[in-house]
């Protein structure tokens, strides 16, 4: 007991622990699932253990190739991807990344999709007892034509997935909604009744492009998922009122590329935040932002309890 | 690969709507064909890094040679035309890189083949092969003369051969129609179809290919295509990441990303 105890002050005075769901993580800020990899190439770039998580790459139980055609072009003040979660499939990821990533000192966060609720749950059985930190449920991928969002559009769907999954797995369990719904209030409370530990908001919002020197569809998808600093507003206002209305850790993600973006989700009642497309044009950005969190609390000397859901708070 | 922050010492528009941008410093471990991101506005809008190839490195600092296409690029020129010239070494620019693999330097002769904005990174691989003692051939090919650009400089380690659309600067007609018997291995760089057209030709040697980029670092996998291996197997490759030299070949075309 005593030995214990000693061992958790000690790992608490070294490393912050930080609860999101019934996952440990090291700090609020992680990396949003598709844009980080599986951390190998990230790991050239930056000190991985500098995150408070990693969230890999959608998984599923079979390799996906993902779209054909062009699957990237950027939009005003931000990008549409339509990748279509092309990935090596989970057993490739718990062979060839999962023991590189746990020679790290970083919580890993898996991020998995299906195209049926019984494909999710295979994904989800064959990551159980490999270390991995939590689970996240993709039910909000804009770019495939089965599965995906068709199940974070509806909540019955969306209830009877995360129940299914729940039932299989003794990971904490994430899940990442989307924003293509008229109330995400409802499929959040849907997703919480089904056992869901945390929800992370939000998902990329449907877009499209035309090139007008041919007059097609740009995208090879023709539709893909629009992120980046444009989507920014959208997701702290579904934060905002998902945090007043759902009593769970909510995981804030959309738009961030600063400390004062990731504040904002902060003050709307996010718990932890991800950084996504903003990597892309500035890859050492989550290496710096904990530490700028740090600086920030220091200097006004606030805590970062006072700072979640400030603004809910004060209207 | 890493972040820099760089001053331009130089920025001078060598063709029509191509620029020779040269920035004071070196990149570690760099190898010809390899690129860097370049930050193109500090606000957020451009969103994305422009990826643009390393023409060469030297004693100078490092040069980028790049046309202007869209937003990005008109952006970046436009901005470092309008600092008055007595200002250069106080604008700074940010890249991030080397990224990519370059192409590998194998045997004692080599020919190079460009087309248009595809040149320029063979200029540094002319320069290291020639430093290594071999004998270069470089092909170029523009659609004129007014477009042609590097020749001098090719010239320097290189026999060089010319080929215009319009005849209006050495041989008339498309750069492949310079290929000779015993140009093996080749080393290419340019628009898709002159990459193609080089795999009628019984050659061996590397191509770099251009695609979309959003990371540039082989996590998004926005640059994707297949490639077939030596046992004909299809193997998903990054553009940007396990590229953007590829064998000659190997490259399965229409595939996703075009």
């Amino acid at each position: 007991m005593t030995d214990r105890y000693f061992l958790l002050v000690l790992l608490s005075g070294v490393k912050q622990v930080i609860d999101l769901g019934g996952a440990k993580l090291r700090n609020r800020f992680m990396s949003a699932s598709g844009c980080f990899g599986y951390g190998k190439e990230f790991a050239k770039v930056m000190d991985l253990n500098t995150l408070g998580a990693i969230v890999v790459k959608g998984l599923s139980l079979k390799p996906w190739p993902g779209n054909k055609g062009v699957r990237v072009a950027e939009t005003p003040a931000g990008m549409l991807n339509a990748i279509g979660l092309e990935n090596p499939g989970v057993d490739y990821f718990i062979d060839h990344y999962l023991p590189f990533l746990k020679a790290k000192d970083i919580p890993i966060v898996v991020n998995i999709v299906g195209h049926s609720l019984d494909e999710y749950i295979q994904v989800a059985r064959r990551l159980e007892k490999t270390g991995v930190e939590a689970l996240e449920l993709n039910i909000s991928c804009p770019n495939v034509k089965e599965g995906g969002i068709a199940f974070g559009t509806s909540p019955t769907k969306a209830f009877s997935v995360v129940k299914a999954v729940r039932e299989q797995s003794t990971l904490p369990l994430w899940v990442k909604l989307s924003p293509n719904v008229t109330d995400i209030v409802e499929i959040a409370c849907a997703v919480k009744d089904a056992g869901a530990d945390a929800l992370t908001l939000i998902n990329t919002l449907t877009g499209m492009v035309i090139d007008i020197t041919t007059g097609k569809p740009l995208l090879g998808n023709v539709t893909g998922g629009l992120s980046g600093p444009a989507i920014r507003p959208i997701a702290i206002r579904m934060v905002y009122q998902v945090a007043t209305k759902v009593d769970l850790p909510i995981i804030g993600v959309g738009g961030i590329s600063s400390l004062s973006d990731a504040l904002e989700f902060f003050m709307a009642g996010a718990s932890a935040v991800q950084v996504g497309a903003a990597l892309f044009r500035d890859p050492l950005l989550l290496e710096r932002l904990p530490k700028e969190l740090e600086d920030y609390l220091k200097q006004r000397q606030l805590s970062i309890e006072e700072v979640i859901g400030l603004a809910r708070r004060s209207v | 690969m890493n972040e820099y922050l760089l001053p331009v010492i130089e920025h001078k528009e060598i063709a029509p709507d191509i620029f020779s941008l040269y920035l004071k410093g070196n990149l570690k471990n760099y190898e010809p064909g390899q690129f860097v991101q370049v930050e193109v506005s500090e606000s957020l809008e451009p969103f994305l890094r422009r990826p643009i190839s390393i023409c060469e490195i030297d004693k100078k600092g490092i040069r980028l040679v790049y046309r202007t296409k869209g937003r990005g690029t008109k952006l970046l020129a436009n901005k470092l035309a309008s600092r008055d010239q007595n200002n250069y070494g106080k604008t700074y620019l940010r890249i991030f890189g080397p990224l990519g693999h370059g192409f590998p330097i194998i045997g004692n002769k080599a020919t190079l083949i460009g087309g248009g904005i595809g040149v320029p990174p063979l200029l540094g691989l002319a320069k290291k092969m020639w430093q290594q003692g071999m004998k270069i051939t470089a092909l170029l090919g523009f659609n004129t003369k007014e477009n042609a650009i590097l020749i001098d400089e090719f010239k320097n380690y290189a026999e060089v051969l010319i080929a215009t659309l319009d005849g209006s600067l050495g041989h008339r007609g498309l750069v492949t129609e310079l290929i000779t018997d015993n140009a093996t291995p080749v080393y290419a760089c340019g628009p898709e179809a002159l990459l193609r057209a080089l795999e009628r030709f019984n050659l061996t040697g590397y191509y770099s290919l251009e695609r979309r980029m959003a990371c540039g670092i082989g996590v998004c996998l926005g640059c994707n295509i297949t490639v077939l291996t030596k046992d004909k197997k299809e193997l998903r490759q990054r553009v940007c990441y396990d590229g953007p030299v590829f064998p000659l070949g190997f490259v399965k075309w229409g595939e996703a990303g075009d």
